[in-house]
């Protein structure tokens, strides 16, 4: 597959719209996934996934023996996403979306719980963070997390043992099995 | 890290909104316009820049080249149209003809006998 998307994006640099077809089905998504946990803006999110596409069609800097196409996408929208962090940090007038839904208990309970993690996941320290999310939510290995944060592997190793003790402890009331109304002490 | 991880449960409770549509349109149309054409495309958009007194120069010797071509070339008896009605049109051709050698030359008058 790798290889496979060294050729479609090779294809697409030379204005074959079929293979950047390819490319996007296969990653738009999960980048836009990963750029929306980082920032915590849809209009950001979308912004960041599209400069990273213009980026990687006018950069000729992917070599395929640096790593995976994937590794190197995910990378470009990690340095994307933290540079407009910076700009969002210094002028502050953009509002971080929250899941603020009313519907059904369940559901309100469920938002709440996202909420929580959400909350959770965005206090880690920024390397911790995206490291999580790219090892948790977008399935990516060891090597391409490294390759995209550009640290190598012990570090990675590091970062997400650490980001997951602190979300073990922080969530820790979350992962209690819930106990039956009227069972608590008075 | 396995699957059965009550942190790991907890942390795909996290919803994320899926990219719109236009989204997707929106990133195909960046790209269509940034893109580099393909061979067949720049050439079929190819465009050349020539000044009008080296355009109407070239018209000129375009025609002249047609005008001393056409001249050169003999220029042949038109076949005459069939004449109307339908009739039959006799066409003699003269090039080549010799009487023969002993023939009798006789001369008929006007209105004479033969």
């Amino acid at each position: 597959m790798a290889e496979d998307d060294s050729r479609l994006l090779t294809e697409a640099r030379r204005g074959n719209e079929r293979s950047f077809d390819s490319l996007y089905q296969r990653h738009g998504t999960p980048l836009f996934r990963f750029a929306w946990r980082l920032t915590g803006s849809t209009t950001a999110a979308e912004d960041v996934v599209q400069e990273c596409w213009a980026t990687i069609l006018h950069r000729d800097r992917y070599r395929q023996d640096c790593g995976s196409v994937r590794g190197y996408l995910f990378g470009i929208v990690r340095n994307l996403a933290f540079e407009r962090l910076r700009i969002r940090d210094r002028e502050s007038d953009e509002p971080v979306e929250g899941t603020t839904d009313t519907g059904p208990f369940e559901d309100l309970l469920a938002a709440e719980r996202s909420e929580a993690v959400a909350r959770a996941v965005a206090a880690l320290a920024p390397f911790q963070r995206e490291a999580l999310i790219l090892f948790e939510y977008e399935n990516l290995s060891l090597e391409e997390i490294a390759q995209a944060t550009q640290v190598d592997l012990g570090a990675v190793k590091a970062r997400l043992h650490r980001a997951r003790e602190t979300l073990r402890r922080r969530l820790a009331p979350l992962m209690e099995p819930a106990r039956p109304i009227g069972d608590g002490h008075e | 890290m396995n699957e059965k991880d009550p942190l790991r449960a907890l942390l795909h409770e996290w919803e994320v909104p899926e990219p719109s549509a236009a989204f997707a349109a929106r990133i195909r149309a960046g790209y269509r316009a940034s893109r580099r054409p393909a061979f067949w495309e720049r050439l079929w958009s190819f465009r050349v820049s020539i000044p009008v007194p080296v355009l109407a120069a070239a018209v000129l010797l375009i025609v002249a080249g047609f005008w001393l071509v056409r001249r050169s070339v003999p220029a042949q008896n038109p076949i005459p149209a069939a004449p109307a009605g339908g009739g039959y049109m006799t066409r003699l051709e003269a090039a080549g003809f010799q009487p023969l050698p002993d023939g009798e030359i006789r001369v008929i008058r006007s209105g004479g006998k033969p």
